[in-house]
């Protein structure tokens, strides 16, 4: 089944409102609106016909104004005027794959940044936790019903979200001076000051 | 003879100083910690293979700090893992002695704009040789533990200030 099938399965077959996003990128995905996430995954995994029974990658990335402006730039991008504008927020990609039926779908949603939360689906898909754990670490999203939200690489007590895009990295940690040194601040351009 | 000072012919009996026979002794035997982190730990195998064949200078891998001498720093060393490598330098016996292999080791090489990465292994502990390289080849560790041979063997061993 193509993505175009699934989209309209979705459509029929329950409340969510979906759209699909066809010159957004790359690859074709479905937009699902981020409180109707879990009902479209619950679906989409029950449904005989589609059967979507591995989560393959869950990831995401921190939209801001400029960064649209660079997909304007390559893609003809269509304004979404059912959802509720926001000047930034967390963009959210689930990738899943059938392996009775041999197909796949990408399903996309988004958070805004000042709440950045989103339904957990790890009671679907066990490989969920640690993809989660991962989004939770980088971009900071938190998801509700997740068994053990923890950071999974950086260490407990490292403060932000690495991957935000208004991040700034430390010059210490635990004591230990990481600072750039005279002769990296020498490699920068002239008239920029950090 | 060069290594050794004087040899009698035939009597088996060798003239040297005690602090030349520990230091052939100890720069011919570097044990060194197994300590990679990234691909510069794929040319540290390849030098330990049978090309590179490390261990004909006795370098022998270990795998707990206690019984190395030579600690590898091979690979890129984030700021979690840094506060490992002063543990694992700190439980190692004295004399101890580092090579930083490969530009990350020396100073965050490609990564050193990165959040979670050290500038330099020398900011957590002492490094006697740095190896320049991205990574280097097996030929230059080898190279890099000759080196570090001859300045062991300079050392006033029974000497040494505290």
């Amino acid at each position: 089944m193509n993505i175009l099938q699934i989209f309209e399965q979705i459509k029929q077959n329950t409340d969510a409102v979906v759209s699909f996003q066809e010159d957004e990128g790359p690859t074709p995905s479905i937009y699902v609106r981020s409180d109707s996430v879990l009902s479209v995954m619950t679906y989409l995994k029950e449904e005989e016909a589609l059967d979507f029974n591995v989560l393959m990658n869950h990831t995401g990335f921190h939209e801001t104004e400029s960064s649209k402006l660079f997909w304007h730039l390559f893609f003809d991008v269509s304004q979404d005027e059912s959802e509720d504008h926001h000047h930034e927020e967390i963009r959210l990609f689930w990738h899943l794959y059938s392996y009775k039926v041999e197909h796949r779908v990408t399903i996309e949603s988004s958070v805004p940044i000042g709440k950045a939360q989103m339904d957990s689906v790890v009671s679907l898909w066990k490989s969920a936790n640690w993809l989660e754990r991962e989004v939770y670490d980088l971009l900071g999203v938190t998801y509700p019903g997740h068994p053990d939200l923890r950071r999974i690489m950086l260490p407990p007590d490292w403060e932000g979200h690495p991957l935000r895009k208004d991040y700034v990295a430390p010059t210490s940690y635990h004591g230990i001076d990481n600072s750039p040194s005279a002769l990296t601040k020498s490699f920068e351009p002239k008239g920029k000051s950090k | 003879m060069k290594t050794l000072y004087n040899k009698f012919e035939s009597d088996n009996i060798v003239l040297t100083s005690l602090d030349h026979l520990v230091n052939l002794a100890r720069a011919n035997s570097m044990w060194y910690l197994l300590f990679s982190t990234a691909c510069c730990g794929i040319e540290l195998m390849q030098t330990g293979g049978p090309r590179g064949d490390l261990e004909r200078f006795g370098s022998a891998p270990r795998a707990v700090p206690r019984t190395a001498d030579l600690m590898l720093v091979a690979g890129t060393i984030t700021l979690k893992m840094a506060e490992r490598v002063k543990i694992l330098y700190e439980q190692m016996a004295e004399p101890r002695y580092v090579i930083s292999m490969g530009s990350c080791a020396n100073s965050g090489g490609l990564f050193q704009s990165a959040y979670s990465v050290l500038d330099g292994v020398d900011r957590v502990i002492p490094v006697d040789i740095y190896l320049p390289g991205c990574p280097p080849r097996p030929e230059a560790l080898l190279s890099a533990l000759i080196d570090l041979q001859k300045k062991v063997k300079k050392e006033p061993y029974f000497r040494k200030k505290k």
